[in-house]
């Protein structure tokens, strides 16, 4: 026994590929591989097309290195959103106008994400607006409030603010 | 041949020493070890391997003729999957077919095989692929990704950090390692503990350069990972397409294919000899077109410049190339390039396979070294420890 211990435990590490056979199969057919986030939120309708929103972590909004406030949200349309739609963007708080809807979504347009700037202060009843505008101008609206968009609901760390 | 074993004498004791730290290094992690360089060699010539075994992915041109037009290629795609959307397109090797990744709805990163010669679709991969799936293993050890963080990646590159470590005290033990040079030596016929020996000295002196760079640039993946995490751009994000050049919301709008071959035409006005090798399409309608290729040998691999092209009006809004780099960007561009080898071709490709291997190797005779000699050495080392402190030996 003791023998057996001291030769094999030098190819303990071979343990961590147990781990690789584990999640192998999910990263093979795509599961993993094409991803869609965290806390995947149930689809909303906004206007004819559904979306469904996730996190791109359960962690509250980071400050950036350029002091901003910063979490990533993803966001999945329905086919015919992801060709009609122009440009959708997400905000905290409702937009005053197209113009100034917010983080722009981009990337895989079945798979699009934003990098949300957040307010130094926020609440559960703030709400997170996703707007889409379409090739033809249509602008459609919904909103999810931070008490469910946000896994972790918590006030940003206070020492980035101090001046 | 026997070993002596002793401690005897400061400068013969610190000898043997080192020789431990340096088994040691690689001792508890070794088959991880061996399974990350197996794969980074095989990875190096991925693309070639899938070229001999899939003939969906070869460029082949019975007819003799000249290569299609970027757009002819893009659009036989778009007829081919009505439904999909175009996001990328590349061409690794000439002797490969164009990979477009196609967004179809239940396959956002599918990828469709197009002959560059006659268009033809000839074949589509929905998942991963080989490639991919010796990437991910490689990479990260198929661990999941949440946001960006990944705990294999984490794992895999911190390799080369004892990697780097053995090299240095493999240097130290060694002492004479220029013999490993002016009289290189490999008995066959002596048992196999010297034929062990001298190939693990003889693979590790000759491939000391390569271990040197893939150590270095694996910690450099750890360490940017890092940087990534923390929300910095090591480059900062393109310049976004002006307002007014976005065609605006109306009856007559849709999504635009750009035109592909006007982008190679202004990237080439913009960087002279520009070669591309990868064109990533906006990833939405405010962003440019990324064009990344050479122009020319490049030590930052074939896709080491970038240009960034309108969309709308094919006009270059910005460009990324070496010699405007900052120290930080020159060392995230060039380390990976240097990690891949793909920055020859298959010439570089070829290498990169010959000296992984030969890296393989020095890691698995280390073991078998191991195993036949430095366990009775570590024992030894290790016995006036244990005579003192008896109950924590173990």
């Amino acid at each position: 026994m003791r023998k057996t211990w001291t030769r094999w435990k030098f190819h303990l590490s071979a343990l961590v590929l147990v781990a690789s056979v584990w999640y192998g199969p999910g990263y093979i057919s795509g599961a993993h591989w094409a991803d869609m986030g965290e806390r995947v939120l149930s689809p909303v309708a906004v206007g004819p097309y559904r979306a469904t929103l996730s996190e791109a972590a359960v962690v509250a909004p980071e400050r950036d290195p350029y002091g901003k406030l910063i979490k990533t949200y993803n966001v999945i349309l329905s086919s015919e959103g992801a060709r009609d739609v122009q440009a959708a963007y997400l905000r905290v708080g409702k937009p005053r106008s197209t113009k100034a809807a917010g983080a722009i979504l981009h990337g895989n347009p079945y798979r699009l994400h934003a990098h949300v700037p957040f307010p130094d202060a926020f609440g559960p009843e703030d709400e997170l607006w996703l707007t889409v505008e379409t090739w033809t101008g249509e602008v459609h609206q919904t909103a999810w409030p931070l008490a469910e968009a946000l896994g972790v609901l918590r006030a940003p760390t206070q020492t980035a603010q101090v001046r | 041949m026997a070993v002596e074993i002793s401690t005897g004498g400061a400068k013969k004791g610190r000898g043997r020493l080192w020789l431990v730290v340096h088994g040691w290094l690689a001792l508890p992690i070794w088959v991880l070890l061996f399974v990350v360089c197996v794969t980074g060699t095989l990875l190096s010539v991925a693309h070639e391997l899938e070229w001999l075994a899939t003939p969906t992915v070869r460029a082949s041109n019975p007819e003799g003729v000249e290569p299609l037009p970027l757009n002819d290629i893009v659009a036989s795609v778009a007829q081919a999957y009505p439904e999909g959307i175009i996001t990328r397109v590349r061409q690794p090797e000439p002797y490969l077919a164009y990979e477009v990744t196609v967004a179809l709805p239940d396959a956002p990163f599918a990828r469709a095989h197009v002959n560059p010669y006659t268009g033809a679709v000839q074949g589509l991969t929905e998942g991963p692929g080989f490639t991919g799936f010796l990437f991910g293993l490689h990479s990260w050890l198929l661990f999941p990704w949440t946001g960006n963080f990944n705990l294999g990646w984490y794992i895999v590159t911190a390799l080369g950090f004892p990697m780097l470590a053995s090299v240095v005290t493999g240097l130290v033990v060694y002492k004479k390692f220029w013999k490993a040079f002016t009289q290189p030596r490999l008995r066959v016929t002596k048992g196999g503990r010297a034929f062990w020996g001298d190939f693990h000295r003889l693979s590790a002196m000759w491939g000391l350069w390569f271990t040197l760079i893939i150590a270095i640039s694996g910690g450099w993946f750890l360490i940017s990972l890092l940087i990534w995490s923390s929300g910095y751009k090591i480059f900062p994000d393109p310049p976004l397409v002006a307002r007014e050049h976005v065609p605006a919301p109306g009856p007559a709008a849709r999504r635009v294919m750009p035109d592909l071959d006007a982008a190679v035409a202004a990237a080439q006005a913009a960087v002279p000899g520009f070669r591309p090798s990868t064109i990533t399409l906006p990833d939405s309608a405010y962003s440019h077109a990324t064009l990344y290729g050479d122009n020319g040998f490049s030590f930052f691999g074939k896709s080491g410049h970038r240009v960034f092209v309108n969309p709308y009006t094919d006009e270059v809004g910005g460009t990324v190339v070496p010699g405007d780099m900052t120290a930080l960007q020159v060392t995230s561009g060039l380390l990976p390039a240097l990690h891949f080898g793909a920055f020859g071709g298959l010439v570089t490709k070829l290498i990169w396979f010959v000296f992984g291997t030969a890296l393989s190797g020095v890691i698995l005779s280390g073991i078998i070294i191991w195993t036949k000699r430095t366990a009775k050495a570590t024992v030894d080392i290790l016995r006036p420890v244990n005579a003192t402190a008896p109950a924590a030996a173990e």
